[in-house]
């Protein structure tokens, strides 16, 4: 496949991956990770009532190191806070639900029936693999979430100030593209791993443009809502606070949704250009 | 036990423990309550045509409801113990001193004192709000003329308000500000040994405070002892206090301490000391910003010793070392030009304020510039020279009343037209404009001070007792100045008015 026909292919991917959107039996991993962030969003904005406030407390405390939990400090910084613990949830929770997902992906994508069970029980069976792969991304993403903050002491042009996140976010894209096809190695190969990670420049040659089509295109979707969050203080100030709590839903609602797209294009990618099966995949 | 049951307790492990702190969700509910009343008081505040009845009723009500909420019977006992008990008695007392705002607001300062009393007695273990709500109620009671109970409010505040926040561990700078508020003004009712006691007593709280190791912003308190000391005429401790707060300041502000000392070594006419410190100060920092007030300091301290030829060379110095004073022209100018004239060289100190008109005519300088060469004229019986300069003075001040919108400048320009108006000689309308600025501008010293003028002219003019007697009794009640309350009572009583 010459360059052209990779990026058609990955724009191909993504939009058969958006085909599926409707269909509820594919959303049983996405559902259940929303609800976990919104559990944790709901603690946040009521981290000060006493049913929460003797874990929250200890808790926020540890990782702001100061009072945070007042009205409206609590909301200003909810949507930073909430994001913090995406990176976390994103890569423990996160790494499970792709992989149930992905396999629920194969199955409709092979024309099987989805059988939600078994894909829960095959990525539980194979969390720590799917934990070890999805290290590297939110390793990274954890880096870029707190290097605003990490830089703000240390003397640099304003320019270079500027342009380092964004330097740093797009070497993230760039990354996740890079290892997009881990979760589907692990889960359809049933590589272990380090298996896994060795697979992945294989798949460079013929998956690496088609990823970062996908991956580019999905994170446009997430750009106009996680824009909105970084002014999340202006809102709390200028608006009603307790529209962080939206925000936060939303972005968090949003996230859920691109991984969809995600892991469905992703396996469909890998189930098109990748597999060394013979069968056709769709 | 079945994995779901095992699941189910432990989901509902967090709930189930419940052993948060409900003070900290009584925090976070009086937090919310009053950040939505302030928000709603801030858009009623800005509209356009000013806050409407039902608009003062409906805040009113947002305060009471976060008073009863949290009532400070519940909450002042428990805030000694600090932690969110505090925070909540905080913001209880903080609604509390917003309903005497919105009293004030409406123009109902008697309502106001009365809540802000409230207020003090009340929330009594929190040194803040008491604080808050007695400065509020000197200036309310200012406002309506109560000057004795003013003062009993000030001097609460300094006889009882701690210097340090024990739970934040700040200084409480407001009550710096306010023992100096409070000798001025028992100074200027006629009570001078009790300011001077009041101000032995300050001396004595700062400085033991200064010797405690903790005791935060030392800079600003050593400041403050030096204002304390500069104001009981102890000259050399003064400095020392001075000194002390240049060793407890950052590096970074050395230059402007080490100035702050030649300029309050003027003030106190140690001249001596004025230049070691400019000196100092110059070498310090030679931007124009530290350098140039150094050498300004120096002018003023050899005019003091009476080196007229040496304050002259300070000046050129100033002019030959920067092409642009900035800031400090029109102070140089003008102190060269007073300079000038008293060595008896009119024309060059005509020329720098005729030089100072032209190229800052709206600072007051300019202004005492112009009215400087009108008195030049009559204090040598020139009296129809000053006639013609005093018409262009007046024309020039007319228009930049009427062109230019600044509060400052015009109350400058209207000073100064007033004075010429007098000093030509034309004395109603000297008067209307002394009056005219007071009603403009009232609460300000200076234009009480020219609307007691304003009585006084009145007095020699035909017809001019009544309105004189108006102007004293509407100054023995309001005006804010103590030195002006008490002439216009002793004009009043000299007159052998009795009735207020």
């Amino acid at each position: 496949m010459n360059v052209f026909e990779q990026v058609a292919l990955g724009w191909q991917c993504l939009w058969h991956a958006r085909h599926e959107l409707p269909r509820a039996e594919l959303w049983g991993p996405w559902v259940a990770m929303l609800v976990v962030q919104s559990v944790v969003i709901g603690a946040l904005a009521f981290a000060a009532h006493p049913a929460l406030s003797w874990w929250m407390v200890p808790l926020l405390r540890a990782v702001t190191h100061e009072d945070v939990v007042r009205f409206p400090e609590l909301l200003r910084r909810l949507p930073g806070l909430a994001a913090q613990v995406a990176v976390v949830l994103g890569w423990v929770l996160g790494s499970l639900t792709a992989g149930a997902a992905t396999r629920q992906f194969a199955d409709r994508f092979a024309g099987a029936g989805v059988r939600s069970g078994v894909a829960w029980r095959e990525a539980l069976s194979r969390w720590p693999s799917l934990l070890l792969v999805a290290l590297p991304v939110a390793l990274v993403g954890w880096i870029v979430r707190a290097l605003p903050g990490a830089i703000a002491g240390v003397r640099m042009s304003s320019i270079s100030r500027r342009l380092l996140p964004e330097l740093l976010s797009g070497a993230e894209l760039v990354l996740v593209a890079s290892l997009l096809y881990t979760t589907a190695l692990v889960m359809i190969e049933r590589c272990g791993a380090f298996a896994a990670l060795r697979e992945v420049p294989r798949t460079w040659a013929r998956g690496f443009v088609p990823a970062l089509v996908v991956v580019l295109l999905v994170s446009l979707l997430r750009m106009p809502i996680n824009r909105l969050a970084l002014s999340s203080a202006l809102i709390v100030d200028r608006g009603v606070p307790e529209l962080a709590v939206a925000l936060a839903l939303v972005q968090a609602a949003v996230g859920v949704l691109a991984g969809f797209l995600l892991t469905g294009s992703a396996t469909l990618l890998y189930l098109s250009a990748l597999t060394t099966r013979e069968e056709d995949s769709w | 036990m079945r994995p779901g049951i095992a699941w189910l307790v432990v989901s509902l492990l967090p709930f189930l423990a419940g052993c948060g702190d409900p003070d900290l969700w009584a925090r976070w509910r009086a937090e919310r309550t009053l950040w939505d009343a302030h928000r709603r008081a801030d858009r009623v505040l800005l509209r356009p045509d000013g806050p409407r009845p039902q608009d003062w009723a409906m805040l009113e009500r947002r305060f009471h409801k976060a008073l009863d909420e949290f009532p400070a019977s519940r909450w002042v006992p428990l805030a000694p113990g600090g932690g969110p008990a505090r925070d909540i008695a905080a913001a209880s007392g903080d609604a509390a001193l917003v309903l005497g705002e919105l009293a004030a607001r409406q123009g109902h300062d008697d309502i106001a004192v009365t809540r802000w009393r409230q207020v003090a007695a009340d929330y009594f273990t929190l040194p803040d709000v008491v604080l808050e709500a007695r400065l509020s109620e000197a200036d309310a009671l200012a406002r309506l003329g109560r000057h004795a109970e003013k003062l009993v409010a000030l001097r609460a505040v300094v006889d009882s308000t701690p210097l340090v926040d024990a739970q934040s561990h700040r200084l409480r700078t407001r009550m710096l500000t306010t023992t100096r508020w409070l000798a001025r003004e028992l100074q200027e009712s006629g009570r001078s040994q009790e300011a001077a006691t009041m101000l032995h007593s300050a001396e004595e709280r700062f400085t033991a405070a200064l010797g405690l190791p903790g005791t935060p912003d030392r800079s600003a308190l050593a400041s403050a002892l030096s204002d304390v000391r500069g104001a009981l005429g102890d000259v050399p401790g003064s400095l020392a206090a001075l000194r002390l707060a240049l060793r407890a300041a950052p590096a970074s502000q050395a230059p402007t301490r080490v100035l702050s000392l030649a300029e309050q070594a003027l003030a106190l006419g140690a001249s001596d000391s004025v230049f070691a410190y400019a000196r100092w100060a110059a070498t310090l920092d030679r931007s124009r910003n530290v350098a140039g007030p150094a050498l300004l300091a120096m002018a003023a301290a050899f005019e003091q010793q009476g080196r007229s030829d040496s304050a002259l060379a300070s000046y050129d110095a100033l002019f030959a070392r920067w092409e642009s004073l900035g800031p400090l022209e029109a102070e140089a100018r003008y102190r060269r030009g007073i300079l000038l004239e008293h060595l008896g060289r009119w024309e060059l100190a005509r020329g720098e304020f005729r030089t100072l008109a032209a190229a800052l005519p709206t600072d007051p300088r300019a202004f005492q510039g112009l009215r400087r060469i009108v008195q030049h004229s009559i204090d040598l019986g020139q009296f129809d020279l000053a006639q013609v300069e005093g018409d262009a003075t007046i024309a020039n001040l007319r228009h930049l009343i009427v062109t230019n919108r600044d509060p400052l400048v015009q109350r400058e320009a209207r000073v100064v037209h007033a004075e010429v108006l007098l000093a030509l000689g034309r004395g109603a309308m000297a008067e209307s404009s002394f009056v005219d600025l007071w009603r403009r501008f009232p609460g300000d010293s200076t234009t009480e001070a020219g609307a007691l003028r304003a009585a006084r002219i009145a007095e020699h003019l035909p017809g001019g007792a009544d309105r004189a007697r108006q102007l004293y009794l509407e100054l023995r009640r309001a005006a804010r100045n103590a030195t002006v309350r008490h002439a216009a009572d002793a004009a009043l009583t000299g007159r052998g008015a009795t009735q207020h």
